[in-house]
């Protein structure tokens, strides 16, 4: 309940922030590009897998926010219109480099630091994360998108409807299958890497 | 429910968020279907293993990226309230663009022309001075040397209308101070040199002459042109002629009313 109500009073001070902007004081972009960039970098890291990508399609988000800022509407919540506008910047992105964003070996990727001296030192732990990442790389791009938006990026599925431009009903499903292949993507990984 | 309908519920009752109708309905199915209790809470157990995946944190380039885009767009919409300015000035609709672009055409056309035509009246009248001038000139000279003392006092009036002399006209003026009979036409000569005793020249020629006048009234307007200017070879004179014994007296003491002036 606490969370909810947290969420409700950050998304009303954003969609203040956000009305500012549009209405010329750009200088407020600055606290939801503080508040917002580590979760949309993951959005895009945990999509494309590479983190050059993921810092330059964060930029672009911005500069189209900037570009864009007089269609925000009155009635828009800022988080949601933020992630059609990446939805759309990742979108462009892959079609204009015709990249299939699978990484062939997503164990190349740089580990993230960890405060955690625990899990860091336990490397079963480790190879656990390194193989959902993979996991995560090989299942297909629309089942991956649904899949960040609902469990990592913290969206109400009313929020990913919206964004996808589709039926909540529709997302609850698709949020369901993509987790189910997902799984069997992990098991067929783990059951590789054990043979 | 069936089971296609469970697992569209199964993420939101994971997370705790699935409304109270629903779950109850939920956990019946899931009570009363093996198959689904089995896979719901094998994928249960996948889905929080997910939340393992820990997030990771942007580079602080970035920052400074977005700082960069947004003095950018701060600046170049500084640059832009210009551009809306003369956007705003300038006529949308192509034929009125056409007109304005005409209109400006003719008012520089007629600028252009009314400017050459300054220019060329300015010519024009530059020259029509200069010849009046030595027009002028030519009238004074030839009247300075006419017999009549009459037409050398219009020569002397007519060489005061010139703004600025030849040195003819202003040797012929020496001369007359120097040599002309009539005192009158001396006294006019010293007069109209003395408007132009400005020059070196023209002072040293009235010094000269200061020493050559036996005129009383002449001496007097000399002296009084000699010490305008307070020059030594001018106040010099002007001592070396009051030292003359047979110096008019008027004169003498208009010398002395003149330096104890000047003193």
């Amino acid at each position: 309940m606490y969370r909810q109500d947290s969420n409700k009073v950050q998304a009303q001070e954003d969609h203040q922030l956000m009305r500012s902007v549009r209405n010329g004081d750009v200088a407020k972009l600055a606290v939801l590009y503080t508040r917002h960039q580590r979760p949309l970098f993951n959005f895009f890291l945990r999509l494309s897998s590479s983190r050059p990508v993921a810092e330059d399609l964060v930029h672009d988000v911005f500069t189209r926010i900037l570009k864009y800022r007089t269609t925000y509407g009155e009635h828009e919540l800022f988080t949601p219109w933020m992630y059609r506008i990446a939805r759309n910047t990742h979108i462009e992105y892959t079609r204009r480099r015709r990249l299939e964003i699978v990484p062939a070996d997503p164990d190349n990727l740089r580990e993230p630091a960890s405060s955690d001296p625990g899990p860091a030192a336990n490397a079963e732990y480790e190879q656990n994360i390194a193989l959902l990442r993979r996991a995560l790389a090989q299942l297909p791009e629309d089942k991956r998108e649904i899949l960040v938006l609902s469990r990592f990026q913290n969206l109400r599925y009313e929020e990913i409807a919206g964004i996808l431009d589709c039926e909540v009903g529709a997302v609850k499903v698709r949020v369901f299958r993509a987790v189910r292949q997902l799984e069997q993507i992990y098991n067929r990984l783990a059951g590789e890497k054990a043979s | 429910m069936n089971c296609e309908q469970a697992s569209e519920y199964l993420p939101e009752y994971w997370d705790s968020t699935l409304d109270e109708f629903p779950r109850r309905e939920l956990e019946a199915h899931l009570s009363s279907c093996a198959a689904c209790r089995s896979e719901a809470t094998r994928l249960k157990a996948f889905w929080f293993r997910l939340g393992a995946i820990p997030e990771e944190s942007p580079d602080t380039a970035s920052r400074k990226r977005f700082d960069a885009l947004l003095a950018d767009y701060k600046r170049e919409t500084r640059r832009s309230r210009w551009d809306a300015f003369f956007e705003n000035w300038w006529p949308k609709r192509p034929a009125a663009q056409i007109a304005c672009a005409m209109a400006t055409l003719v008012i520089g056309l007629l600028a252009g022309h009314a400017l050459t035509i300054d220019v060329q009246r300015g010519t024009e009248v530059a020259r029509l001075e200069q010849e009046v001038a030595s027009t002028r000139q030519l009238v004074a000279l030839s009247l300075l040397r006419q017999q009549s003392a009459s037409d050398r006092l219009k020569g002397v009036d007519w060489s005061e209308q010139i703004p600025r002399p030849e040195p003819q006209v202003v040797n012929a003026l020496v001369e007359t101070i120097n040599y002309d009979d009539a005192v009158d036409v001396r006294l006019a000569a010293v007069d109209a040199l003395r408007r132009l005793s400005t020059q070196s020249s023209v002072r040293n020629a009235l010094v000269d002459a200061l020493a050559r006048q036996e005129s009383p009234l002449v001496q007097i307007a000399l002296i009084d042109a000699v010490a305008d200017h307070h020059t030594s070879d001018g106040m010099a004179a002007i001592r070396q002629l009051s030292q003359q014994p047979t110096l008019n007296p008027a004169v003498r003491t208009h010398i002395q009313n003149v330096l104890g002036r000047i003193q």
